[in-house]
């Protein structure tokens, strides 16, 4: 006769597996997750805190840890947009689904890209030094779709300059990537001398530095990004 | 780039063959001596990615888990939540505590996630049983219900479950549902084995007894 056991074992055994899209998407946010742990780690040191943090700095960390849950609990609790802040960048996710992204420096770019894929926005950022640019094509352009992704233009607040971009993952579709390019000056990371954006559909290209036939001026201007066609 | 998009930004040209196709870089399998869990959690503190191929061995079984216990609809986001999840407590797996790897760690964050879920659930249900207005959706309880109609001797085994006290359903449900052992069910929910023990008698008597009761019914009917 059939135990309790092996009855309740018989129980849901039906459910489907999991879909090889799940997975990938999983998949891809732990190593978007994975990516932000190695640029935030410093000069290459392991997240093996256990074995180094003395005691008090590792409850320090602790505390730190619980007020930011606390912190993540409330904004969740009262609707409010979530916010992660760097000193490079911020990007904010609003309750109607748009992502604000506010770039100060032109550094981290994969880290940028890692907060916008976990923000649901499928991105490729490349940062490339002053007078170059990524070699193009690096894909299909999707001109029509850039302006879903992107409805609004790029701004600078004349008070801190900063590159403010208000983002609409709902405009992208399965296939499409969207592609963030700058050049910066290294001396002045948080001035880019071109900044481009565009949807991709299919595959990107990764980015291959090349130089502009000639330098791009630095953008500091009070009416927005000024921008250089590569040549 | 007329057209291409707002003023002051300017839309990467395109729309020719892609010369190079960005790839991840993903673990190696098969090079070498496969890795214990152990190994590779150890590894992903210095190379983070390497946490990929934790998921890649224990998904299914852990989905598999979840999909039971919290239906097929919400499993796929409550394994992206246990796994990264893990990913940021990995420094808190301790391969002495779960010798036999990595899964019952994971099925216990599982677990704390099903609670989570089943916590906001339960809000949700006694607001809808307060304002008396009918849900749309069967209770996650219902759904199995719904599921084993067919042999109707498991519906009181699914009665006594939603009936149980958390800890209890989690211990009975690592066991009959995961394949755990006890020492792996007290690895996954942190307590030791003795509650394992008197936790499982405690609810397989609750079990044998409903099936006892129905019998009877079914045999006087």
């Amino acid at each position: 006769m059939m135990d309790e056991i092996d009855l309740l074992a018989r129980i849901g055994t039906d459910v489907p597996p999991l879909a090889d899209k799940a997975r990938a998407r999983t998949r891809a946010q732990i190593l978007a997750r994975a990516d932000r742990a190695a640029a935030d780690r410093p000069n290459g040191v392991d997240a093996g805190r256990s074995a180094r943090f003395p005691r008090a700095r590792r409850r320090m960390a602790f505390r730190l840890g619980l007020g930011t849950i606390a912190a993540a609990a409330a904004a969740i609790a009262v609707g409010l947009p979530l916010t992660n802040t760097t000193p490079a960048y911020a990007v904010t996710k609003h309750s109607d689904g748009t992502v604000e992204v506010v770039i100060r420096q032109f550094l981290y770019p994969k880290k940028l890209e890692a907060t916008l894929r976990e923000n649901g926005l499928r991105a490729v950022v490349d940062y490339v030094p002053l007078g170059q640019v990524c070699l193009e094509p690096r894909g299909l352009m999707v001109p029509q779709d850039t302006m879903k992704v992107v409805p609004l233009p790029a701004a600078r607040k004349p008070a801190n300059k900063n590159t403010v971009l208000r983002l609409s993952p709902a405009g992208l579709k399965a296939d499409e990537t969207l592609v963030i390019e700058a050049s910066f000056d290294k001396s002045h990371p948080d001035k880019s001398s071109i900044f481009r954006i565009a949807v991709f559909r299919g595959a990107v290209a990764a980015c291959k530095p090349t130089s502009t036939a000639r330098p791009a001026p630095i953008m500091d201007g009070p009416n927005g990004p000024i921008t250089t066609p590569p040549k | 780039m007329a057209g291409c998009g707002a003023p002051g930004v300017n839309r990467i040209g395109g729309g020719c063959p892609i010369e190079g196709v960005k790839t991840e870089r993903l673990p190696r399998h098969g090079l070498e001596a496969e890795p214990t869990d152990a190994e590779l959690i150890d590894r992903s503190r210095r190379n983070p990615e390497r946490f990929a191929a934790v998921f890649d061995r224990h998904s299914d079984r852990v989905h598999h888990y979840l999909a039971r216990r919290a239906g097929p609809d919400v499993a796929d986001d409550l394994l992206s939540e246990t796994f990264l999840r893990a990913f940021d407590q990995r420094d808190r797996f301790d391969p002495e505590r779960s010798p036999t790897g990595a899964l019952p760690w994971l099925l216990g964050i599982a677990t704390n996630m099903l609670r989570d879920h089943q916590r906001s659930q339960a809000r949700r249900w006694r607001i809808l049983a307060r304002s008396g207005t009918e849900p749309d959706e069967p209770s996650p309880v219902d759904r199995v219900a719904a599921r084993v109609d067919a042999n109707a001797m498991a519906r009181p085994l699914i009665e006594v479950i939603a009936t149980l006290a958390d800890g209890d359903r989690d211990t009975l449900l690592l066991f009959a549902w995961a394949d755990l052992t006890y020492e792996e069910i007290a690895a996954a929910l942190g307590i030791p084995i003795g509650t394992v023990r008197s936790r499982i008698h405690r609810t397989r008597a609750r079990l044998r007894a409903a099936l006892g009761t129905t019998t009877e019914e079914q045999e006087s009917a």
